[in-house]
């Protein structure tokens, strides 16, 4: 949903692509259920998947404004996220 | 295209100028933090002193001179150390100043101590203990007058022979060292004063506990703390808005940018993931960046406030 820069509960979620999207994904699930209940509402997240159009990648090159624009930031520091080799493309 | 050229760099410069306010801005509160930590502790100090002074010329009783040093001596030294924490290395000038200046005053009140040491066993032992003290802190401080010399801030010229002078930071850090050792040395003829004059025991005692409390408590670590804290204070770029600028304008797109990113921010509540196959993973987005993006637009359609 569109949403103003710095809004409430925002979170900006850092991944590889390249780690297994099951443990990324009981991650998340852990850490939002607890951040859930903590603040009594479910975080919102900045996913580049989710949030950046195929079609508006030139987006991208705003990433420093959309990071400055979530109040938090999470890392999902798998295997690969840390390997410049491995996240290259083929 | 010109139109857009001219508008794009009409936004930088802008945006520029903003930044550059803000700059000034933050400067202008750093500068008056600064100038009331610093002139108040003076003030404080020097007031504080001159009642001690008074105190000693009016007060021939103990007992008024005892009441006068247990209010007013733990003033000057709070109100010195309030002083020197807003000093910052960088302050040259000052240093050399505060390094320099001060031997001037402390000589005569030394000697003017000295020369006021009463009769009795306490009265003369306290005085002529605080009279050795400050004499041995101005000795203490006599070299920073050749490191003036050598840093070429005395009226006359420095020599590029002999020893190189002190720098300011290591200048600062003998200020605190030797306000330290001195304000210490205060507390404890205090305390000894306070047991001596058993009357007046708790009064002395809680006022040497609070001019040896700083002394013993700025250690250098916590010194540089807290100058640190000082010097931030004030120096924050505003509010969210303002810093977003700023960083749209490092950027290089100044409000274009961030209107552009204004319009591209989309959020995804959690409860909408159902799963991970709606992760991104293995190295592809697969069919699931399609149906999250869809859920990311269609999410009400309401903004959310910032």
């Amino acid at each position: 949903m569109a949403a103003s820069l710095g809004a409430e509960s925002s979170v900006f979620v850092s991944h590889s692509w390249h780690d297994s999207r099951q443990g990324k994904w009981a991650v998340l699930k852990r850490w939002a259920e607890r951040d859930t209940a903590e603040r009594g509402t479910a975080p919102l997240l900045w996913l580049d998947a989710a949030c950046v159009a195929p079609e508006d990648a030139g987006a991208l090159e705003l990433l420093p404004l959309l990071v400055s624009g979530c109040q938090r930031f999470l890392i999902l520091a798998g295997p690969t996220y840390a390997n410049r080799r491995a996240r290259r493309r083929p | 295209m010109y139109v857009s050229f001219y508008t794009s760099v009409v936004f930088a410069e802008r945006a520029r100028q903003r930044m550059r306010e803000q700059r000034a801005a933050a400067d202008r509160r750093k500068r008056r933090i600064r100038l009331v930590a610093f002139g108040g502790g003076l003030v404080a100090f020097l007031a504080s002193l001159a009642g001690v002074l008074i105190g000693l010329l009016l007060g021939s009783e103990i007992i008024i001179v005892s009441i006068i040093i247990s209010i007013f001596a733990p003033a000057a030294v709070w109100g010195l150390f309030s002083m020197l924490l807003a000093v910052q290395p960088t302050d040259e000038d000052l240093v050399r100043g505060l390094s320099v200046n001060p031997v001037l005053g402390l000589l005569p009140f030394g000697w003017f101590l000295w020369s006021a040491t009463g009769n009795s066993l306490a009265e003369s032992a306290v005085l002529s203990l605080l009279a050795m003290t400050f004499s041995l802190t101005s000795a203490a401080l006599l070299p920073a007058w050749r490191d003036a010399f050598l840093a070429g801030l005395l009226p006359c010229r420095s020599t590029r022979v002999g020893p190189r002078a002190m720098t300011a930071p290591a200048c600062l850090s003998r200020i605190w060292l030797v306000a330290r050792l001195c304000v210490g040395m205060l507390g404890v003829l205090l305390v000894s004063l306070g047991a001596v004059e058993s009357y007046w025991y708790w009064p002395l005692c809680l006022s040497g506990a609070a001019i040896l409390l700083p002394a013993f408590a700025l250690r250098p670590s916590a010194r540089r703390y807290l100058q640190a804290r000082l010097a931030r204070l004030g120096a924050s770029g505003g509010s969210d808005d303002a810093q977003l600028a700023a960083l749209a304008a490092l950027s290089g797109g100044g409000e274009k940018a961030l209107a552009r990113a204004q319009a591209a921010f989309r959020l995804l509540p959690f409860d909408k993931l159902t799963g991970a196959d709606e992760l991104p993973g293995g190295g592809t987005a697969g069919g699931a960046g399609d149906a999250l993006r869809r859920v990311a637009r269609a999410g009400g359609g309401r903004q959310l406030g910032g």
